[in-house]
């Protein structure tokens, strides 16, 4: 346990990275250690002389250790003399090979100065010193202001206004209702308000005006998604794997338990443990209220590498590693990843306590597979999933289990009465059969693919084609027979698990059709040349309408051979020759085959037969009519089994049943329920050992579940609920700290620390310390509740500030770290589509559901190497209007216009985006379809809603959608030229739509002001 | 000074003053405008000084997507001739893991030719004989390794310095240390053809640095950037008056707020209009002589490696500081023997001619090129029938030994750096890690790799991590 003067000075220690003048340093008293040299050592000295690395044998990280000096056996510091220390000595030293540090710049003058005064006065190093961020928060009084100050409004502003004091500034004047109105409701709800909300709270004046209008936006719907967006970038969450298979995942329900749990207030330590560990809480498996496994999908959200020839294991470690990061990063504020390799370098996490926690998440179950037993080389994307609840379809998904039900039951009674039937049909078919023309599989000598498609020969010698699936492929078999008396060939194209949708097609799932174009072979005899070969006539099993297998022998054929809608189940086709070929001494045969129309249409399973005997009738696979030679009781299991199936496939009512269960399928499949990933503990505990240097193959001593050692105490074992639980608990220093610290971020622009995602030594001290503990301990002390939070900070006198920047503003504090004045920001990335549709009018406020498609540029996602082949379908109706955060969100392929505001792949955890200032967004403004649309949709709105007005009160009510205020004369003046222009050159809608382009692209428009 | 920033100091400071109502303030409203309108706007990408003085000042990155196989192109090994065919030796497999191969593989001996090229003697294979013919300016570096045998983890490892999404490309980053030197073009561009790598725009996203710094794509086919074009029935003059009330009215928000922001935000879309005249312009290859085009086998309109490689040329040529180009289908797990030669023939003239092009017009000196894939090919074949069979075989990926080559920008040309095995399976001498490359790159360019560091989630990070040596081999 600290004392409070320990924890007073750590929090001084926190005003050290606040050094807005030399004129506030110089007239400090006396060098702090903690304020003024702690920082110093831990930025500039312990990346070589921290815990982990002892560079030339000298540590920094305490007195003892700075008196003792390194190898060269001279002091570092000698107490009251500068000039005697080394460490001082290094740091002045013009001679590049002993100057320090020898890694990134020199210290600056005053660095150097202060180094020395400290020195000088005695080295003061306090050994009980903790890391401000380490010690947990109390609450601090709140600051009793002199008669200088105006009232502020709620103890934030108490704050803020003290520390205003001690810099001689003041606050800057209240921002405008309606300026504030937009502010407010793009923080809360992430939309503009309607004029009609602008009029009504302009117009109220009696007391609570503010309050109702926070209560108002903290209770909308929407409110729960605007603030999913920064969480889910925190899950990285996203729509698809990543990496080369960069395939769609169902994962959404989770993105919409987010927006309700943030809409539904359910407190942060709640809404914590059902992230983390909500799959271990009892009543998990409630299947009436699934919310705690959804909620898992959390860390289901790191991106699963599925590449063909991954190492499995590999994958699955890197994933456990990102879920330890990410915990770090969200709950910790601490970048416990150092720690993978070797201790952490300044923070207190050691590369034990680091494995410790690994082992808390390495309870799952790997969450790839190989596609089939097969193929080995494929991987299938796997792990558990949820389904969830759909009642509106229930109902009919119970209907049609009943009638699957019933066909297999009728597959199984026409299988069992063929079998009963056997003899008698043995009887007058077995002579019959046992003449008729044979088939006979063709031994694959060499298959390859223009493509380069990878392939598998099967035991019953079909060829199947894995991996990734190119656009055309050309498939050139050869074969070597010593068949005589070869009257046809035939071609069988098969079914296959690992085949999308089955197959026999490649292309996609939903039709798993093929289009055969071409169908060439030759034949050699040995030492022969190679002779193409003619065809008589064709037969098929099934072709659709105008791709019949004639094609494939018809002179000038380009449509080829296709099976749509009969995919699922194996077809084939056959060749006749118009003379037998074959030769004893051997005949080689090498197929062509092409698929050239494109988007994966080719074959993914095939078999290659000869046929002897008359190709008219059906031809009996050699190995029946071998097996019919045998007396039944005399026939192997095999022998028999090949005959059932025989006869099975040429049933034409089986057949029939079966065709009916892949439609019935088909339809189940489209109301399937939906689905999401989710965690799942493993029901045998898996082994952890510490990875040297973080290689998964070189495992070291075995640890057990277990929290960091110098973090506030908890369980040592136990599984990741009790992690979870320890992560909120009340003696947690920095949880609290950390997840108000990026609302704050939201809401000003910045943290109070401005390093949100590192609240250790080398992160940025707090600049109102006591404002950031006193928020941490409300929120708390009164159960977690994020609105509450939100509430006092949308109502505190400093988020009313006006966001002009004056002069002396800019001098003294550009950063606004002292918040002498309001936020000004642009929008974030969704939130710049989502305004400009609400003001065009075309926003869906439709909330949830599966991820949609809005407009992009065509081909973005139809040329990719590796994975599925989707093409980007734009979604129907409102779905193209809907908010950016149900666009799917493809990390290969991101939507490109989020991607030029600052939005990432979500590959990895992201605490804050960056905001840039770019040419690409002034491009994408102007011209992407969405925004051009958005334009001519907010020019029609204008004439329609105001259909006899003049023109000023359209140009003033278009001003007002956009940036929720009346424009002044000057920018009145602007438009109404502008107008005036274009009507020179164009009719009137073209004109308003110019005008409403130019407003969307207003920096205000975009920004929050 | 442009009439345009003289006009909108004059407005903004006179509006600014009127708002703001002091008189005190007018020395820092001075300063205010001199950092916004002149400094802050381009401040992200305004060229910047390096750390020591460079060799190179642009990168043209040539990646072959999929991984050639650098034994059929640089890394001729005889010796594998008398193995072809026979199982491998043990130590190749034992303890090693590998995308594809199972079981024990057998040695594949190139079935190319190779002859000694140039003064240097560097022995090229036959499927390479434009490049043969320039083999005198070019570095071979047989000694390439890297950490990831998959190929997304690999690209980004290449690119980005680390095995998972998330991090800044090499493009970024110098950026990030160099800035721009072309006002009307991005700082970083990046050319395709074929399908987009396995790993997708993340190889040339931003990562954590500002997205100002990401790899823009210029397409060959459609808008050459996207959402360049003005929408339909919007002609150029439109458009410049839409662009002029904008300005206006962001002039006046500008003098009545003072975020200088606002003032970035305007000379960005000053740009984003030239950008509009420059990227096409740009992209326009007819009246290159037919001479130029011949040299790299460029037909214009058309969409191939050899047009990209002349477009690289042109945008080096206006100051665009990286550009990466794109090839892909090199991923030859089988089929090498039709599959490599269909390739080789897509990019040798084209990569030759640029060679060639730069030098004569004395770009080279200061323009480094390099070539390569994001990891090498195994000496055993792949054979992929499953039941042994070996039919057109290829090779599985390989992380141990491959081949780049380097030329320009203070690379020693003539030269062979690092060698393998005689089996071409591992590093005999001089091994290069790619964060040793990242790291020569960077030097060339005249940035330390351990100081051209970003602070993100509490770390200072870097394109090589905590690794990376400077191949002093490999300068001039």
């Amino acid at each position: 346990m600290l004392t409070l003067s320990a924890r007073r000075r750590a929090l001084l220690a926190s005003f050290a990275a606040l050094s807005l003048s030399a004129a506030a340093l110089a007239a400090e008293p006396s060098v702090d250690f903690a304020r003024d040299i702690q920082p110093i050592l831990a930025q500039r000295c312990y990346d070589c002389h921290g815990r982990e690395d002892n560079k030339g044998g000298l540590g920094l990280t305490s007195r003892t250790q700075g008196l003792r000096g390194g190898k060269s056996g001279l002091p570092a510091l000698v107490p009251g003399s500068a000039d005697k220390s080394e460490i001082y000595q290094r740091v002045i030293s013009p001679h590049d090979d002993e100057a320090m540090p020898q890694k990134g710049d020199r210290l600056k003058p005053a660095e150097i100065a202060l180094l020395k005064r400290w020195i000088d006065e005695g080295a003061a190093w306090p050994e009980d010193l903790k890391h401000w961020a380490y010690v947990a928060p109390v609450r601090p009084p709140v600051p009793a202001l002199g008669r200088r100050n105006s009232a502020p409004g709620n103890p934030i502003d108490a704050f803020v206004v003290a520390r205003l004091a001690q810099e001689n500034l003041a606050r800057s004047p209240e921002v405008d209702r309606p300026r504030w109105l937009r502010r407010v409701s793009l923080d809360l709800i992430g939309l503009p308000p309607t004029p009609a909300e602008v009029a009504t709270f302009v117009a109220d004046i009696a007391p609570g005006a503010h309050e109702r209008v926070v209560d108002r936006l903290l209770a909308s719907p929407h409110y729960g998604e605007k603030w999913a967006r920064p969480w889910l970038d925190l899950a990285r969450y996203a729509d698809s794997h990543g990496f080369q298979r960069d395939d769609l995942r169902e994962s959404w329900p989770y993105r919409d338990w987010v927006v309700r749990a943030m809409n539904a207030d359910l407190p942060f330590d709640q809404f914590t443990i059902m992230q983390i560990a909500g799959d271990l809480l009892p009543g998990a498996d409630d299947k009436k209220n699934p919310d705690p496994l959804i909620a898992t999908g959390f860390h289901r959200a790191a991106p699963t590498n599925v590449e063909a020839g991954t190492d499995q294991e590999e994958g699955r470690v890197n994933q456990v590693i990102d879920r330890v990061n990410t915990t770090g990063t969200v709950w910790l504020g601490s970048t416990l990843e150092c720690a993978q390799c070797h201790n952490h370098k300044y923070d207190p996490f050691s590369q034990k306590d680091y494995y410790q926690l690994f082992a808390y998440f390495n309870q799952t179950e790997r969450e790839t597979a190989f596609a089939t037993a097969r193929a080995t080389a494929t991987l299938a994307f796997t792990g558990p999933f949820v389904t969830l609840p759909d009642t509106a379809n229930d109902a009919r998904r119970a209907e049609i289990g009943l009638r699957l039900k019933k066909i297999d039951d009728d597959i199984a009674a026409a299988t069992a009465r063929i079998r009963a039937d056997l003899p008698a049909w043995e009887e007058t078919a077995r002579a019959a059969l046992a003449d008729a023309p044979q088939s006979h599989a063709l031994e694959v000598a060499e298959f390859s693919s223009s493509e380069g498609s990878p392939h598998r020969v099967l035991a019953d010698k079909s060829v199947l084609l894995v991996d990734d699936v190119p656009d055309k492929d050309t498939y050139t078999v050869t074969v070597k027979t010593k068949l005589t008396g070869i009257t046809g060939l035939k071609l069988e194209a098969l079914t296959d698990r690992s085949l999308p949708g089955n197959g026999p097609g490649r292309g996609d799932a939903a039709r798993p059709n093929f289009v055969l174009n071409t169908f060439a072979v030759t034949a050699a005899k040995a030492g022969g040349e190679a002779v193409p070969l003619k065809f008589v006539r064709t037969a098929h099993s099934f072709a659709q309408a105008s791709f019949s297998s004639a094609n494939l022998i018809a002179p000038g054929n380009t449509k080829g051979w296709a099976i749509s809608p009969q995919f699922g189940r194996d077809q084939w086709v056959t060749f006749e020759l118009p003379a037998a070929i074959g030769a004893a001494e051997g005949t080689t045969l090498v197929f062509t085959m092409a698929h050239t129309l494109g988007a994966g249409r080719s074959i993914g399973r095939f078999r290659l037969s000869a046929i002897t005997g008359e190709v008219g009738a059906k031809a009996v696979p050699a190995d029946v009519a071998a097996a019919l030679r045998v007396e039944p009781a005399q026939r192997t299991a095999e022998q028999t089994d090949a005959v059932v199936a025989h006869v099975v496939a040429q049933d034409a009512k089986i057949a029939a049943l079966r065709q009916s269960r892949t439609k019935t399928e088909q339809e189940f499949a489209k109301i399937a329920g939906p689905r999401t990933l989710v965690m799942r503990e493993l029901a045998e505990p898996r082994m952890t050992s510490v990875l040297k240097r973080g290689n998964f193959l070189d495992p070291g001593d075995r640890v057990e579940p277990g929290t960091p050692e110098h973090l506030h105490a908890g369980p040592r074992g136990g599984n990741r609920l009790d992690l979870a639980r320890w992560l909120v608990s009340r003696d947690n220093p920095l949880v609290a700290r950390v997840t108000v610290n990026r609302w704050w971020q939201e809401f000003f622009g910045h943290g109070l620390v401005r390093t949100p995602e590192d609240f250790g030594v080398k992160g940025e001290a707090p600049t109102h310390p006591e404002l950031l503990d006193w928020l941490a301990v409300e929120l708390m002390e009164n159960g977690w509740s994020m609105k509450r939070v939100h509430r006092l900070i949308a109502l505190s006198a400093t988020y009313r500030q006006s966001s002009r920047l004056t002069p002396e503003l800019l001098a003294r504090d550009d950063q606004n770290r002292l918040l002498a004045r309001g936020p000004r920001f642009r929008l974030e990335a969704e939130a710049i589509r989502d305004n400009a549709l609400a003001i065009a009018g075309l926003l869906s406020p439709k909330l949830g559901g599966p991820p949609v498609r809005p407009y992009q540029p065509p081909g973005l996602w139809d040329a990719k190497v590796g994975g599925d082949r989707v093409t980007y379908e734009m979604s129907a109706g409102e779905d193209a209007y809907r908010r950016g955060l149900y666009t799917v969100w493809k990390r290969g392929s991101p939507y490109p216009s989020f991607m030029n505001f600052d939005a990432t792949g979500r590959g990895a955890c992201t605490v804050r985006r960056s905001r840039s200032n770019t040419p690409l967004q002034a491009l994408t403004l102007l011209n992407d379809p969405v925004y051009v649309e958005a334009a001519a949709a907010l020019a029609k709105r204008v004439t329609q809603e105001l259909p006899d007005a003049t023109d000023d009160a359209r140009l003033r009510h278009a001003f007002g959608l956009c940036v929720a205020r009346p424009p002044a004369a000057v920018e009145l003046e602007a438009l109404r030229h502008l107008l005036a222009q274009q009507r020179a050159a164009k009719d009137d809608p073209a004109a308003w739509q110019a005008v409403a382009s130019a407003l969307l692209n207003l920096d205000e428009t975009i920004t929050k002001n | 000074m442009h009439p345009l920033e003289a006009h909108l100091r004059d407005v903004t400071r006179r509006t600014f003053l009127k708002n703001s109502g002091l008189g005190v303030g007018a020395i820092a409203l001075n300063q205010l405008l001199a950092q916004s309108l002149f400094a802050a706007a381009p401040s992200a990408v305004a060229a910047r000084q390096p750390h020591f003085a460079p060799r190179a000042k642009r990168v043209i990155y040539l990646h072959m997507v999929g991984a050639p196989s650098q034994l059929d192109l640089f890394d001729y090994k005889p010796a594998l001739a008398a193995y072809d065919g026979k199982p491998c030796p043990e130590e190749f497999i034992k303890g090693k893991r590998f995308a594809f191969l199972r079981g024990h593989p057998r040695i594949a001996s190139t079935k190319f030719t190779f002859a000694r090229h140039g003064k240097s003697g560097a022995e090229i294979s036959e499927l390479l004989p434009n490049l043969a013919g320039v083999a005198d300016e070019i570095a071979i570096v047989r000694s390439l390794h890297t950490d990831e045998f998959n190929h997304a983890p690999a690209q980004l490892m290449l690119h980005t310095g680390f095995g998972r999404p998330g991090r800044p490309g090499a493009g970024s980053w110098v950026t990030y240390g160099l800035g721009s030197e072309n006002a009307d073009l991005p700082a970083y561009v990046v050319l395709q053809s074929g399908p987009l790598a396995g790993a997708g725009t993340q190889l040339w996203s931003s990562g954590f640095l500002p997205s100002v710094h990401q790899g823009v794509q210029f397409r060959t086919s459609g808008e050459p950037v996207l959402f360049l074009e003005n929408p339909k029935g919007v002609a150029p003059a439109d458009r410049r008056q839409v662009l002029d009330t904008v300005r206006r009215l962001n002039e006046a928000q500008l003098a009545d707020v003072g975020d200088p922001e606002i003032a970035t935000r305007i000379s960005q879309y000053e740009l984003a209009f030239r950008m509009q005249t420059s990227v096409p312009e740009l992209m326009d290859i007819s009246k290159e002589s037919p001479e130029t085009l011949a040299l790299y086998g460029a037909e214009p309109g058309k969409a191939s490696f050899a047009n990209n490689c002349l477009l690289a040329r042109r945008l080096v040529e206006r100051g665009v500081r990286m550009v990466q180009l794109y090839d892909a289908d090199w991923d030859h797990h089988n089929n090498i023997a039709t599959r490599l030669p269909a390739k080789c023939k897509d990019v040798d003239r084209g990569m030759a001619g640029l060679v060639r092009d730069l030098k004569q017009r004395g770009l080279l000196d200061d323009t480094l090129v390099i070539w390569g894939g994001e990891f090498g090919r195994t000496p055993m074949a792949q054979n992929d029938t499953g039941a042994g069979v070996s039919t057109s075989p290829g090779r599985d990926h390989h992380k141990d030994a491959y081949t780049m080559w380097l030329a320009g920008g203070g690379v020693k040309g003539g030269i062979s750096h690092g060698a393998t095995d005689d089996l071409g399976y591992a590093i005999a001498e001089n091994p290069v890690h790619v964060h040793d490359l990242n790291a020569t790159v960077l030097h060339l360019l005249g940035l330390d790799h351990e100081r051209l560091t970003f602070r993100y989630q509490g770390r200072d990070y870097r394109l090589t991590d905590v690794h990376g040596k400077v191949v002093k081999g490999l300068l001039a």
